[in-house]
């Protein structure tokens, strides 16, 4: 498999659709019944994810942006810890041996995050105006010479996404590939069931942290360029 | 706070003596992949003590320079993973998978560590 950005590829683009499906699934399925009165299972998790990201981002946004943001971060929350975990389970791949995350290539990531940057950008123009983003790029914190350190601040933001979010889940992948892969005598089923159990519990974990830092970097960026100071 | 200082000098420790085991492992019976492992936690070590150092720092800056901070700190690490893995496969004979592996260890036995001492406490500890 190529993980790189060099061509376009069928295997990250269907596991990007089938976990953009499931999320979707996932919404729908909350929302089908709804009610004011006693919620059902679906509906109650929903609501308690809604307010935990209400609370997190609130923490940290303005009040005017967080309404937008917390709808922004949920979605992208819920749709990166499917993408991340669905290369963790042991089914074959669409034209590959094994199903790969579409996080583990860097196209997906690096998407996401140029996505992510477009959307810090419009953040700084909706709530300081073109003429204040502008001001903010060039003349803060001194004149001239801030646009040098905010164009390297800006554009370090979508590099360090894509790559922290694509390194950690290939990273996983291939070594969870590694020791479960065709073990040979005794000790070859013991590393199975010991290091490769370890490692898929480890790799739940940073499927979930990953996704979480993905989110509230994102939601923090925008915050800041969305605050005055900025 | 005093928790995360503890934990994360106690994994480096621990880190420690089994890279001396896993290297002297390597260098005794030839193995790529014992070598390879002791290779790649060599660096899990360098970048758990940095971050154990660092994120006391951080958590006292202001939102703006703590997020900047992080990301150069990454393209740094970056950098610095891609120079080390190149030197691995361009001068030695290490098992390079086993060395990715490695670089996690650390911080998997942080997080066994950290899981282990919250044992019988609450969420709040």
């Amino acid at each position: 498999m190529n993980f790189s950005l060099t061509a376009f590829q069928w295997p990250p683009f269907m596991t990007g659709l089938i976990s953009m499906a499931v999320v979707l699934a996932f919404g729908l399925l909350a929302v089908r019944r709804v009610t004011a009165g006693v919620p059902s299972g679906m509906q109650s998790l929903m609501e308690t994810m809604v307010e935990t990201f209400q609370d997190l981002v609130g923490q940290m946004a303005p009040p005017a942006l967080a309404p937008d943001l917390t709808l922004l971060s949920l979605t992208l929350f819920l749709l990166l810890v499917v993408a991340n975990l669905i290369g963790l389970l042991p089914l074959p791949g669409i034209g590959t041996r094994w199903l790969h995350s579409p996080t583990a290539f860097l196209s997906i990531p690096a998407g996401l995050a140029v996505a992510m940057f477009i959307l810090i950008q419009w953040a700084g123009i909706k709530y300081k105006g073109f003429g204040g983003w502008v001001y903010g790029w060039v003349m803060k914190p001194f004149p001239v010479v801030g646009l040098v350190v905010n164009a390297l601040e800006q554009l370090v933001m979508p590099v360090s996404l894509a790559f922290r979010l694509f390194g950690n889940i290939l990273a996983g992948e291939l070594v969870l590939r590694m020791t479960t892969h065709a073990p040979q005598g005794i000790a070859g089923v013991l590393t199975v069931i010991g290091v490769g159990t370890l490692w898929l519990v480890f790799s739940l974990v940073i499927s979930m942290i990953q996704a979480l830092i993905f989110t509230i970097l994102t939601v923090a960026y925008m915050s800041i360029q969305a605050s005055s100071e900025h | 706070m005093s928790a995360f200082r503890s934990g994360w000098k106690r994994a480096a420790g621990m880190s420690g003596g089994l890279l001396l085991l896993l290297a002297l492992a390597g260098a005794v019976t030839g193995s790529a992949r014992a070598s390879g492992l002791a290779a790649g936690m060599v660096l899990g070590i360098v970048d758990l003590v940095g971050l154990g150092l660092r994120l006391p720092l951080w958590a006292k800056l202001n939102q703006r320079a703590a997020t900047m901070s992080m990301n150069l700190r990454f393209l740094s690490r970056l950098a610095l993973v891609g120079v080390y893995f190149y030197a691995l496969r361009r001068f030695t004979q290490v098992n390079v998978f086993w060395t990715l592996a490695g670089l996690f260890v650390p911080h998997a036995l942080y997080l066994v560590g950290a899981v282990w001492q919250q044992r019988g406490k609450g969420v709040n500890g």
